[in-house]
């Protein structure tokens, strides 16, 4: 039921990303590792850093001299030893392991006229294919420039992103097919299989406390499905390990033997030795969804089910006492079961597998959650439902699709922040996004956000309007100081975006004195005289520094 | 299911653990806490839905220079004073203990208060109402401790913040022989100078003069005194005292803020109300309205108020409250209040409290039964009005009233906590967990809605015991119930009579407003997990209005 629960429970599930986004020392969140190098970086400086950078690797030349590759590898891989003795050079499969550095441009939510806060992060990548790589998603997330340099070789290669995949934390990065340097590289296969308990794994990348290629040694931990920190509402399987793995470890292969079978992508801040990964079957997954040139995102069901445990809900239903069936509890507007599925629905088979009364299947001869079904799929399969409907038994198709609206309760990346800047009152849509930039009260717009989200609200609305912020002026100095409400009704029409908004605002189509806004759960309305405003906007825009009054588009 | 979810699931029911062990917030009044007078002014009103008062306890500025002060430590005791207003003094020990809200069928951790008592004659006994909202006990005694009598409430208004008390027995009348009763004098003014009785160790009168400085809101945000004196009060026995004009008693003590050295004080006017009650239902009204002060010249000009009109503007206001009543609307502007203009402030000129809140001043200046003329301005034209002053809300709202010292209503049903919900319970979640479920938030986004559907007290599941009979449902707490074998459950009284109707196949229907939305329960398994519940300690597995009898299916 995960992914139901992810979807029903998304609102909830993003409260606590809100909350733990601030304190991320209480146990349980992820964090990505991929080293932040600075923060605010002056825009001169990645010029510099690579300088700095070049001359580090200089430096510690000496040192690494001593303590050869060779004999890092026999440190590393043991079994690897007297191969590596013979041949007096590095695994082959080091030079696949490539250091990734970039400069981003994060957006600033809270001050969205803004250009955002430049800084530079490392990471690592690896081949998968002639010039293609593959890393975490949020280490090439918001950048501006990527750069990979091989093993042992100064050269920074450019690079962009192919694909990226926020939901799983996955992307592939590509350097321009004139690039040689890699053509003799082996390209890292990635296995099917999922480790087991105990098993030996290597962690390979480019971690803080060097600029060299670093191996760290562990078992398998934990196999579970957990939340992935990048886009703070998803959830799929995970792979804890306890190698070592520290910023700059993200994107970076995890070896059993010779097989990748995870990338290194969180950690946890309030514990040791855990080290997460991403395992072969959601690497996987990514690769078969982009193999059409495109990533599609995971589907879901797009209903919550049930358990029908209760003897009078079984009665109710007619059903014997076997421990089969399960109730479809909600269905989301515009879900992939949305007029397919009823609530009051018994589902008693998913694919012709049983399903039980606490909502799990048999898959592959275990028992999961009947989401995981979703959780392998694509875009446009289908799944095929028994049910019990008024007592009859009816077969029914769903064709899955991602979840409605994923992007108000997901972060968001490379794209700029929408607003609306009018009388100084600061206006944007209500993502997630701005719910941390804010610190917005998640309480105070849950149940716009459910509504909006799961309840058919994104129908007729492009987005929820929220006021996040006043900046202070005579035109708005006796407005009572107004926390973040969501915007009602600009001149009596009701709001239904952003755009709209900002049409009602700065070219209304009836000539009143005033401009009224109307504010959900706020006291009075904001009413500004039409006449003073062109007037303030420009004194506003002039004193805040903001130089357009509205972005409607996120480009990048 | 995903352990995210079933963490957060946990985390709100140990949130709600946790409240209903709490004790309660108020445990003011113990002998020697003085860090906890200043909060009284903080606690928030429990029964109108008002915007918050503006903060109204100035710190005074003007105090004699430290050199006058010294030239008049002695204590004032004027001659001219015919009776020994020390000899009122009565000290009193009550132990409060309302019913849990979210565990109705008990009552929650009890705290003991001490203060003073002032005897009135006639065998009553004036006291402060706010520690004795639930008392489970109270004692009279005298100062020095040499008789103690058991005592009951004759009248209380939490609104007032006052009690009457009364001997238990008629034999303890004899405890009032040493004592000379006070009658009540003309309430106290802005300037007035006025005697504060108390007794020091060993039972030693003393009194210190005050002048009244200022005004601000009691607890229950009504209008009080703020009195300063010339030298330092110990904020020792600074509750239940009288304060003294005119040999009368002008005035009882309510508290002392220890920053500010000021006394605060309920005003005779106030006292009077109380010795007017003639029945249990509180005096003060509920006006049902939430108001912004106008301050804004834009919005002034959108309104079309007046030149020089001011006022409160109305935001919103709660169904059948005197306000609505009235037929007020939303967008109106109260002006004036009983002849007083309201400023930009939205303080209002009163004769005895200068400025103050307006609105508190509407509940205060008349009571329940009366009508209060207001002036207000509406689609820019000033016109008057009378409210007609009620309670209604509290017997005709949506939300049912928790009196902490009668039990709150509630069914189990085979482990489903069925409880009306109420405006305190609501407020006591927000106050204690910043996780108000979904389904509560949703509740008050349809208020309107339901009361138009003709809901007459909105109803809850509150929790689920686990049982046989509630297998599956564990999840199911905080969901409004909308019916009952496919009719509308309009009261828990209706509830109570459609769940113990028999049905063809022995299955009862209950629909809510959360996922799956129907639940089913089946008779026979309800009757034996209600006696295996008995049996686990729950005394009473209902708690109907208008009845105390305990009747099951």
């Amino acid at each position: 039921m995960k992914n139901l629960v992810r979807i029903t429970k998304s609102s909830i599930l993003l409260l606590a990303s809100v909350s733990w986004s601030t304190t991320s020392a209480i146990g349980g969140e992820g964090v990505p590792l991929a080293e932040q190098a600075a923060q605010n970086m002056p825009t001169a400086a990645p010029e510099a850093a690579p300088e700095a950078a070049a001359s580090e690797v200089e430096k510690a030349t000496p040192v690494a001299k001593s303590a050869d590759a060779a004999e890092i590898a026999k440190e590393a891989s043991p079994q690897e030893k007297p191969k590596a003795r013979q041949h007096k050079q590095i695994p082959k499969h080091y030079e696949s392991i490539v250091r990734v550095e970039n400069s981003k441009k994060k957006p600033n939510y809270a001050i969205p006229w803004q250009a955002g806060n430049f800084a530079q992060g490392t990471g690592t990548a690896f081949l998968v294919a002639p010039n293609l790589f593959m890393t975490n998603a949020h280490v090439v997330a918001n950048a501006e420039t990527i750069y990979i340099s091989k093993y042992g070789d100064a050269r920074k290669i450019p690079a962009k992103v192919r694909h990226i995949a926020h939901d799983c934390d996955l992307a592939l990065i590509e350097i321009d097919e004139s690039e040689t340097s890699f053509v003799n590289v082996k390209q890292l296969t990635i296995s099917d299989e999922l480790p087991r308990l105990e098993e030996e794994v290597r962690a390979i990348g480019y971690p803080v406390g060097g600029s060299r290629l670093s191996v760290t040694r562990g078992i398998v931990s934990r196999i579970e499905t957990n939340s992935y920190a990048h886009s703070r509402n998803n959830e799929h399987l995970t792979v804890q390990i306890d190698a070592a793995i520290n910023p700059g470890n993200s994107g970076g292969p995890v070896f059993k033997g010779n097989e990748v079978i995870g990338v290194a992508f969180q950690g946890l801040i309030s514990a040791n030795s855990t080290g997460y990964i991403i395992p072969a079957p959601v690497i996987q997954r990514f690769l078969k969804d982009v193999s059409d040139g495109h990533y599609d995102k995971y589907v879901n069901i797009g209903a919550e089910f049930f358990p029908i445990q209760n003897p009078a809900m079984r009665k109710h239903y007619n059903l014997p006492n076997n421990g089969q069936g399960v109730l479809v509890g909600d269905i989301i507007v515009g879900g992939s079961s949305d007029g397919i599925l009823q609530i009051g629905d018994v589902v008693l088979a998913i694919n012709g597998l049983p399903v039980d009364s606490s909502a799990m299947i048999e898959l592959d001869g275990e028992r999961v959650p009947l989401s995981e079904l979703a959780e392998r799929s694509f875009m446009g399969d289908q799944l095929q439902f028994s049910i019990l409907r008024d007592g009859k038994q009816l077969e029914l198709i769903t064709t899955l699709r991602p979840p409605p609206q994923q992007e108000l309760t997901s972060m968001s990346f490379d794209k700029m922040p929408r607003y609306v800047v009018y009388g100084g009152l600061v206006f944007q849509p209500l993502t997630l996004n701005e719910i941390i930039a804010h610190k917005i009260k998640p309480q105070s717009v849950l149940a716009d956000v459910e509504h909006f989200v799961q309840r058919g609200g994104s129908k007729d609305k492009q987005d929820l309007v929220i006021l996040t912020q006043t900046l202070p002026d005579e035109v708005n100095a006796r407005f009572s100081d107004y926390g973040n409400h969501i915007v009602t009704k600009v001149n009596g029409v009701e709001v239904s975006g952003l755009s709209q908004l900002y049409q009602q605002l700065y070219a209304p189509k009836d000539d009143s004195e005033y401009c009224i806004i109307e504010l959900k759960d706020a006291a009075l309305p904001l009413i500004f005289e039409r006449k003073t405003i062109e007037d303030a906007n420009r004194r506003i825009h002039t004193n805040y520094a903001i130089p357009e009054h509205a972005r409607l588009h996120s480009q990048p | 299911m995903r352990t995210s979810s079933t963490l957060l699931l946990s985390g709100i029911i140990s949130g709600i653990i946790l409240s209903s062990c709490e004790p309660t917030p108020r445990t003011a009044v113990d002998k020697n806490d003085k860090e906890k007078q200043s909060q009284e002014a903080n606690i928030k009103e429990p029964t109108e839905k008002e915007a918050p008062a503006p903060k109204a306890e100035p710190t005074p500025k003007d105090e004699p220079a430290a050199k006058e002060e010294q030239a008049k430590t002695a204590p004032a005791i004027k001659p001219a004073i015919i009776t020994d207003p020390s000899r009122s003094i009565l000290t009193i020990q009550v132990s409060d203990q309302p019913y849990n809200r979210m565990t109705p069928w008990e009552k929650g951790k009890g705290s003991k208060h001490m203060l003073n008592g002032i005897y009135l004659g006639d065998g009553k006994v004036l006291s402060l109402g706010m520690v004795m909202k639930a008392p489970s006990f109270i004692e009279i005694s005298l100062p020095d401790q040499s008789q103690r009598i058991s005592a009951k409430r004759s009248y209380h208004d939490t609104e007032l913040g006052l009690s009457i008390l009364e001997p238990i027995h008629e034999k303890d009348q004899s405890i009032f022989e040493s004592r000379s009763p006070l009658s009540l004098g003309e309430p106290l003014k802005l300037g007035d100078k006025a005697e504060y009785w108390y007794l020091i160790e060993g039972g030693i009168p003393k009194s210190t003069e005050l002048q009244v400085k200022s005004s601000g809101l009691s607890s229950a945000k009504m209008p009080r005194l703020h009195l300063q004196s010339e030298q330092t009060l110990t904020s020792r026995d600074s509750y239940g005292l009288p304060i003294i004009k005119n040999g009368k008693l002008a005035g009882i003590s309510e508290g002392y803020n220890r920053d500010s050295q000021s006394l605060y004080g309920i005003n005779a006017e106030t006292i009077a109300g109380i010795l007017a009650q003639r029945s249990q239902e509180s005096i003060v009204p509920i006006i049902g309205i939430t108001t912004v002060p106008l301050d804004d010249p834009v919005l002034s000009r959108y309104l079309n108020m007046p030149e020089g009109s001011q006022g409160i503007y109305i935001s919103e206001l709660t169904p059948h409250g005197s306000a609505e009543q009235a037929g007020l609307k939303k967008g109106d502007v109260i002006t004036q209040i009983d002849g007083m203009s309201i400023d930009n402030k939205g303080l209002v000129k009163h004769p005895l409290y200068g400025a103050i809140n307006a609105r508190s001043i509407m509940r205060h200046q008349r009571k329940v039964g009366d009508t209060l003329p207001i002036q207000i301005c509406r689609n820019g034209k000033l016109q008057s009005i009378d409210i007609p002053l009620s309670r209604d809300t509290e017997s005709k709202g949506l939300l049912a009233r928790n009196l902490p010292d009668t039990p709150p209503n509630y069914i189990i049903h085979g482990g489903i906590v069925i409880q009306e919900l109420s405006l305190d319970y609501l407020q006591e979640f927000k106050s204690k967990s910043n996780n108000l479920p979904l389904q509560l938030l949703q509740i008050e986004d349809r208020l309107k809605e339901l009361q138009a559907a003709g809901y007459d007290k909105l109803c809850i599941i509150s929790r689920i015991i686990p049982t046989p009979a509630t297998l599956g449902y564990e999840k199911l707490g905080f969901s409004l119930i909308e019916q009952v074998n496919g009719q509308p459950a309009r009261n828990i009284r209706e509830i109570a009579n459609l769940l113990d109707a028999a049905t063809a196949n022995g299955l009862t229907s209950i629909r809510i407003n959360k996922a799956p939305y129907t639940i089913y329960l089946d008779r026979n398994s309800v009757e034996k997990s209600n006696d295996s519940l008995r049996r686990r300690g729950i005394p009473k597995l209902r708690q109907l209005p208008c009845s105390n009898k305990e009747s099951n299916p």
